[in-house]
């Protein structure tokens, strides 16, 4: 069961997720993810802080000014 | 005259699965906090929500409808239009509009609310404000009865 954080949501602080996480919104904070699952940022995210899961799928054009990403970090399209 | 106390829970409970796969959410513009999902910080939002995961801190929801699912855990206090519980809350709940606790809810706080739904089983401990939502004040749309009078005079 995937969790969606849109685009309206703003988040400040230290998130784990165990599943596929998709993020079209603001978020200030780490990002854990804790199993096998991807984390997909949408172009429109508005992230700061770090984000570290297994699979860290980026899509293109994103902005990722003062953000880490750790994991196996995917381009897309 | 039962059924229509169903019926009140019936959008998320109709709902299979219990949460809206990826493609409804976002036709729906709906966010969904997973049930694996552990935040802890300030949450705001200007769309519905459905959190089924757990949450520890704040949330500033702005006039938007929020579900707290079966799975969902919230330490935080509540400010929606619509808020419906299914899960754990710890924490006071504002809604503008109307709150409903569903059977499976478990609340311990204060509830401000217009209107309050409450099903049997549901556990709550803490006190319930109920107040009219401020309208804000609008023109008259009909004439004062003295100009009314005269305007009926000269018709006829």
């Amino acid at each position: 069961m995937p969790s969606n954080i849109g685009s309206t949501v703003v988040m400040k602080g230290e998130l784990i997720v165990g599943e596929d996480l998709e993020i079209e919104g603001t978020f200030d904070g780490t990002i854990i993810g804790q199993s096998q699952d991807t984390v997909t940022v949408r172009r429109i995210a508005k992230l700061s802080g770090k984000v570290s899961a297994t699979v860290v799928r980026v899509e293109d054009g994103t902005n990722l000014e003062n953000t880490v990403l750790s994991g196996r970090i995917r381009l897309a399209e | 005259m039962f059924n229509k106390k169903k019926e009140e829970y019936s959008e998320y409970e109709r709902s299979e699965p219990a949460v809206p796969s990826t493609p409804d959410v976002r036709r729906r513009k709906t966010s969904v906090i997973g049930p694996t999902l552990k935040f802890k910080g300030e949450l705001s939002a200007n769309e519905d929500l459905i959190i089924e995961g757990e949450i520890e801190g704040t949330i500033a929801h702005q006039d938007k409808n929020l579900t707290v699912g079966k799975e969902g855990r919230v330490r935080a206090d509540i400010n929606a239009r619509t808020v419906e519980i299914y899960g754990q809350v710890d924490g006071d709940i504002r809604g503008e509009d109307i709150v409903k606790l569903a059977k499976s809810a478990d609340v311990k706080g204060n509830i401000h609310c217009a209107r309050i739904v409450m099903e049997d089983g549901a556990q709550f401990s803490g006190n319930i404000e109920m107040g009219q939502k401020k309208k804000p004040a609008s023109k008259p749309t009909s004439l004062p009865i003295a100009e009314s009078a005269k305007q009926a005079e000269s018709a006829g």
